[in-house]
């Protein structure tokens, strides 16, 4: 039993780094239908952040994080600006293959400036685990769940009832509309954007915490298991991005522990078609028919 | 007007033709890992390597003859590697290939080599069948059979009895360790109470540790690399596995991935090399290493690599000629004192030699344990 529980915790604390990550691709994807591939980069450039702010500027662990976090949402807004604004009334294939080079860019950018040899995060975290008997609870697991249903409660929040949340939301139903109705649509794009990769650079700190090693394309599996979860609970549903970290991160662990760990990404992406075939617009996600 | 400009280009080849070979070169091809999450390894092959190449040249070279190296990046993937070798065999017209560095890429790149019969030589392959087979393919690192022997032996006599594992299906290097582990373990009456495996690439391991402590072993044999290898220390630190972590020599790179040092002191492995337990050629290497680096090696690979550039020397040296039978010819029958020690090839290209098992303190520095003998 102790076993199963211990397990479990696993699950959820890779699973609430999925979800945090998930919640980004789905803020972007909810209001312009862009699948943002560039997210998973951002991670990287938060870790780099922090290896930089400590390793040469020698800031502290803390103030280093808070800059990373700031670096990640300026990196949002430039992007959108630089790469995908221009692109706003071309049609989706074009803004999606940007968002591949895009990806494909701030990695290589990374391998260039910082080589690939991959260095360890420079904040240590050695807080003493939490003992329930057999079961033990680490630290990082028990604030990395916090935070990840912290903001997505705040996210739900601000999305449901502050003026600008309100804003994203007509944007996302119909963005002609929503400029006739006086909304400004372009900063309210920028904010979406400007929140999703804050939520990205916090995913990077908890991420780096968990797994220490910083590399160029450290944000690719993450980025692509957190789009799968996005998918999975339902792509632009604030819950689904969340419900669908955790399933993915639980089903990951129980393979691992229980039918076999090289299983694992098999029954993770069969469980992505069969949801899809099921309930295509994902878990939580309401169907709605593709207007003409 | 268009006659003398055709003259004048025949005349204009027909120079390059005679400059290209009163160059007096010899060229080796070096392949090696050097971007990625594996580049630890490749670059410190390279900078043992050439470490050698540049004293070998201020002393003269061979003959009079300089000798030039031309790396090519493999990117830890054997179709790379096997694309480097025939660019260095074809275009640069090489005579011997130094490399490559991970034991898959060897494979792929030796596969090559035998059917040309050119001289290879790997200072880190250390997968068996890398040189089964393969006359001209040889390397100055022990094997992987051997290290999982050594370190089942080493396991037996601190006593464990229950032991587990925890290997990497992706990687060659990683499940040839294992099985040889597993068979040796058997032999010596040792248990393997867990059997945990993950597939390449992975950062969490956190399912399959929880799994082996709940086994409860006394060590744990975890044939990996040193970045995965970090992960893997740190999260078993998580869930409170606290037994040694018996590793090969991949695991020597840890420090280069991890920040909080006090979590390797449970790290143990066999490496080709101890920089406290050195000889007069080592002491040597060490010096120059660190004139040309400005630190001392950490990845023992950099002194098999300088080996590896003493022996193709020597064997050149010997040969006389740049002919590739000959130079294999000298290579196996040579006896020749280097870093690592005297080397000599066995009948299966493999060097005789000792293992030398290390462990860390709290800040990360390699603590000479024990030397065991073959």
């Amino acid at each position: 039993m102790s076993l199963f529980i211990n397990q479990l915790i696993n699950g959820i604390h890779v699973g609430s780094i999925y979800a945090l990550i998930a919640l980004g691709y789905t803020m972007v994807y909810g209001i312009i239908r862009l699948i943002n591939f560039a997210h998973g980069d951002i991670l990287m450039v938060g870790a780099y952040t922090v290896v930089v702010a400590i390793g040469t500027l020698g800031l502290s662990p803390l103030a280093a994080i808070l800059i990373s976090i700031v670096i990640c949402a300026l990196f949002g807004i430039l992007i959108e600006k630089v790469a995908y604004k221009p692109l706003r009334n071309s049609p989706k294939i074009s803004s999606l293959i940007t968002a591949i080079g895009v990806s494909m860019l701030l990695q290589n950018l990374a391998l260039l400036i910082f080589t690939p040899t991959p260095k360890p995060y420079p904040v240590p975290l050695s807080v003493a685990p939490l003992n329930l008997g057999d079961i033990q609870i680490s630290f990082i697991t028990i604030l990395t769940f916090g935070v990840s249903i912290v903001i997505m409660m705040a996210l739900q929040t601000f999305v449901t009832t502050s003026k600008a949340g309100k804003s994203m939301r007509a944007v996302s139903e119909d963005m002609k509309a929503a400029l006739l109705m006086g909304i400004n649509t372009d900063n309210t794009i920028t904010l979406t954007f400007a929140i999703g990769c804050t939520l990205a650079g916090i995913g990077s700190a908890l991420f780096c915490l968990a797994y220490p090693s910083v590399s160029p394309t450290m944000g690719s599996l993450p980025g692509v298991k957190a789009f799968i979860a996005a998918v999975l609970g339902g792509i632009g549903v604030i819950p689904g991005a969340m419900l669908g970290g955790f399933l993915l991160g639980i089903a990951e662990s129980f393979t691992k522990a229980y039918i076999s760990s090289q299983l694992s990404d098999a029954v993770v992406y069969g469980i992505l078609i069969i949801v899809l075939l099921f309930k295509p617009s994902g878990l939580l996600g309401k169907s709605v028919r593709e207007k003409v | 007007m268009k006659k003398l400009f055709l003259i004048l280009l025949s005349i204009a080849m027909l120079t390059t033709l005679i400059v290209v070979p009163a160059e007096e070169v010899i060229k080796i091809g070096g392949i090696g890992v050097l971007t990625g999450p594996y580049a630890t390894y490749g670059v410190a092959v390279k900078n043992g390597a050439d470490l050698f190449f540049e004293e070998l040249n201020n002393a003269g070279g061979i003959d009079g003859k300089k000798v030039e190296i031309i790396w090519v990046d493999s990117q830890g993937d054997p179709a790379i590697g096997q694309q480097a070798y025939y660019r260095l065999v074809e275009n640069d017209e090489v005579v011997a290939i130094l490399g490559a560095v991970l034991t898959g890429v060897t494979n792929a790149v030796a596969d090559a080599a035998a059917e040309d019969g050119i001289p290879m030589v790997s200072p880190s392959a250390t997968a068996y069948e890398v040189t089964t087979g393969r006359p001209n393919v040889f390397r100055t690192c022990f094997i992987d059979p051997f290290q999982s022997v050594m370190i089942a032996r080493y396991m037996k006599s601190k006593n464990y009895k229950n032991v587990a594992a925890l290997y990497d299906t992706g990687d060659d290097y990683s499940t040839g360790l294992y099985e040889t582990f597993v068979n040796e373990c058997k032999e010596l009456g040792l248990n393997i109470v867990a059997t945990e495996a993950a597939a390449f690439a992975d950062v969490d391991f956190k399912a399959q540790l929880t799994n082996i402590k709940n086994a409860n072993p006394e060590a744990l044999f975890l044939p990996y690399y040193g970045a995965p290898a970090a992960h893997i220390v740190k999260q078993a630190d998580e869930i409170g596995l606290d037994i040694p972590f018996i590793g090969a020599d991949g695991i020597s790179s840890i420090t280069d991935s991890i920040t909080d040092f006090s979590l390797l002191t449970n790290v143990i492995y066999s490496d080709h090399f101890n920089n406290d337990a050195a000889g007069e050629v080592a002491v040597k290497f060490l010096k120059g290493y660190e004139e040309k680096y400005g630190e001392v090696p950490t990845v023992s690979f950099s002194a098999t690599a300088y080996d590896t550039a003493l022996v193709l020397t020597e064997a050149i040296k010997k040969a006389g000629t740049e002919d590739y039978a000959a130079i294999v010819d000298a290579i196996k029958n040579m006896e020749v004192e280097g870093v690592t020690g005297i080397i000599t090839f066995d009948d299966h290209n493999d060097p005789i030699k000792s293992a030398f098992f290390t462990t860390f303190d709290a800040d990360g520095n390699k603590v000479f344990l024990e030397r065991v003998d073959p």
